[in-house]
């Protein structure tokens, strides 16, 4: 299973969409804290938004992280390209003629995006703080920090490498590279917010809104305790794993 | 060696949805031989591989390589090599690191990635991405990959499409020494030019159904007639109708098909009948091929055909 884990890995690096996307990811992540540092708070900003241009407590930092999560989605969208590219290339006959077996194969390949979405979300979360320290060097002082924003950083970074286990499995099942992207990311930011807000008892049960956003930085975006959330997330990646061997298994490729 | 042949398809049906691709076809590809697996295009030689290479399941059937289901072998590249048609590359990846991605997945390691390279003259091309290669160069580097992990068997789908002259030489070539050396080789193509100098024995297929198996040599005389010529003509045609022969004028000649010469001979004989000419005309291999998967109409109902010899290899 290593070995194969390596070989998914392997693919990833010897094509060029992952370093486009984490280069993006930290980009967009970027330019987004400059702005917000860069720009003057009115009389009418909001009080949250105004700790976002100080920095003067942890809390002001914690809100300026969650930024990073941009880099969730698309974590979500590799991990989705790491089983369409099969389908979309037909590579995916000469995957299973090397490894019969398909059931290992979807085993390797959500097990080969821990990492990558791993990196995807600790990387996205750490560039708001390094923006923000080397803002506030050149103005002579320095960010509150203390050792929970690590711990924040880490969570970001699960949320992420869950967005890229469960874009591994969708697309899987699915196949087509652009229904699986389209699918997931309208998804995620869009019917899991309007179901939830039509029936705000569905919030926490949906994987990205409610299971993952327990690791959120943000206290109030939380619905439910990391225990029972990260028990969730399981369930869902088993039940991701589960459908996608289904679906491999009876494929003619 | 074992006894086993090194590929075995047994009554394979496949079905995608009302349209049979493949229906009760069996055949076995001997160690030490090369196979040509003929047939046009859509006859179903595509689909019969998948499914004897585990890519696609058999409706009813069974396939077996190396005496076994090829999901059943252990570490597959080492022991088969497949190259098949519409192989897949991902267009941003070099040849070299398809290789290394198809050795790591197969568990080979990747020792062998510039070997393979070498084998098929890929080596020059080896840092160049897949998605600006020709035909001819990807199908070179399909080969590699069959070659990575140095099989004792080959299951190559149409493997000279778009191969130059020179490719197709060296492929021939490759392929009889592969077999000299005890290899088993499976080759398709729709062209049996492609494959006739180097095939030991040919299967051709046409509407997913056995048309014709056996040596190269046994197509043409599968297509072969009998032309004679006589003065009596009149009265030896209603003879060999008689014997069940199909009897055609052709050019001051009757073409008689379904009697063997010397049959032709001795009728003529018994009733004292003149001959000017008595000879058999062999069919080239294109024309038997031709004669053996005519195109027809209805894709449900297979041609008219010859009786496939009978086949002991088979329990």
């Amino acid at each position: 299973m290593i070995t194969l884990i390596r070989a998914e890995l392997l693919k990833l690096r010897t094509t060029r969409l992952w370093i486009v996307l984490l280069v993006a990811s930290v980009a967009v992540v970027a330019l987004i804290v400059i702005a917000v540092l860069a720009s003057k708070p009115g009389p009418n900003t909001d009080p949250q938004d105004r700790g976002l241009h100080d920095l003067n407590t942890i809390a002001d930092v914690r809100t300026l992280l969650d930024i990073g999560g941009i880099a969730a989605p698309l974590a979500l969208v590799l991990g989705a390209t790491m089983s369409t590219s099969e389908y979309r290339y037909g590579t995916a006959g000469v995957t299973y003629l090397a490894t019969p077996r398909r059931p290992r194969v979807v085993t390797a390949k959500m097990l080969a995006a821990v990492p990558v979405g791993a990196l995807f979300g600790v990387l996205g979360a750490s560039v708001p703080v390094l923006v923000a320290l080397a803002w506030f060097a050149t103005k002579g002082r320095s960010v509150p920090l203390d050792g929970t924003i690590p711990l924040e950083i880490l969570q970001l970074g699960l949320q992420a490498l869950f967005g890229a286990v469960m874009g591994v499995a969708v697309g899987a099942i699915v196949r087509n590279q652009v229904a699986a992207i389209v699918g997931l990311l309208v998804w995620g930011l869009v019917v899991e917010n309007i179901v939830s807000g039509l029936i705000p008892a569905t919030a926490k049960w949906f994987p990205f809104n409610g299971a993952a956003s327990a690791f959120s930085s943000q206290a109030s975006d939380r619905l439910f305790a990391r225990p029972e959330a990260g028990l969730l997330m399981a369930a869902y990646v088993v039940l991701g794993w589960a459908l996608a061997v289904w679906f491999e298994r009876r494929r003619d490729v | 060696m074992d006894d086993r042949p090194a590929l075995e398809i047994r009554s394979l049906t496949k079905r995608y949805g009302e349209t049979v691709a493949v229906q009760d076809l069996s055949f076995a590809v001997p160690h030490g031989s090369v196979t040509g697996f003929l047939g046009p295009n859509g006859a179903g030689k595509s689909t019969t591989m998948r499914v004897l290479l585990g890519l696609a399941a058999a409706t009813q059937g069974e396939t077996f390589v190396l005496g076994s289901p090829y999901v059943g072998l252990e570490r597959p590249l080492g022991r088969v090599g497949a190259s098949l048609e519409l192989a897949g590359f991902h267009p941003g990846r070099t040849a070299r690191n398809h290789l290394r991605v198809v050795a790591m997945q197969g568990g080979l390691g990747t020792g062998g990635v510039d070997r393979a390279l070498e084998a098929t003259g890929m080596t020059t091309y080896a840092s160049g991405r897949v998605g600006k290669f020709s035909l001819g160069m990807k199908q070179r580097l399909a080969l590699s990959a069959a070659l990575l992990g140095e099989p004792e068997v080959l299951v190559l789908d149409e493997p000279a499409n778009g191969l130059d002259p020179a490719g197709v030489a060296w492929l021939r070539s490759f392929l009889r020494s592969f077999a000299d050396n005890g290899g088993a080789v499976l080759i398709s193509s729709h062209i049996l030019s492609e494959v006739a100098e180097v095939a030991d024995r040919v299967v051709v297929i046409d509407h997913g159904r056995m048309v014709h198996e056996g040596p190269t040599e046994s197509l043409t005389a599968q297509g072969s007639v009998v032309i004679v010529r006589s003065p009596d003509a009149a009265r030896l045609r209603p003879a060999l109708e008689a014997q069940g022969a199909t009897v055609t004028d052709a050019e001051g000649a009757l073409e008689v098909t379904g009697l063997p010469i010397e049959r032709v001979g001795e009728l003529a004989a018994r009733d004292s009948l003149v001959l000017h000419e008595l000879r058999t005309r062999v069919h080239t291999l294109e024309q038997a091929f031709l004669s053996l998967t005519e195109p027809n109409d209805d894709p449900g109902v297979p041609p008219a055909l010859p009786e496939a010899p009978p086949r002991s290899d088979l329990p």
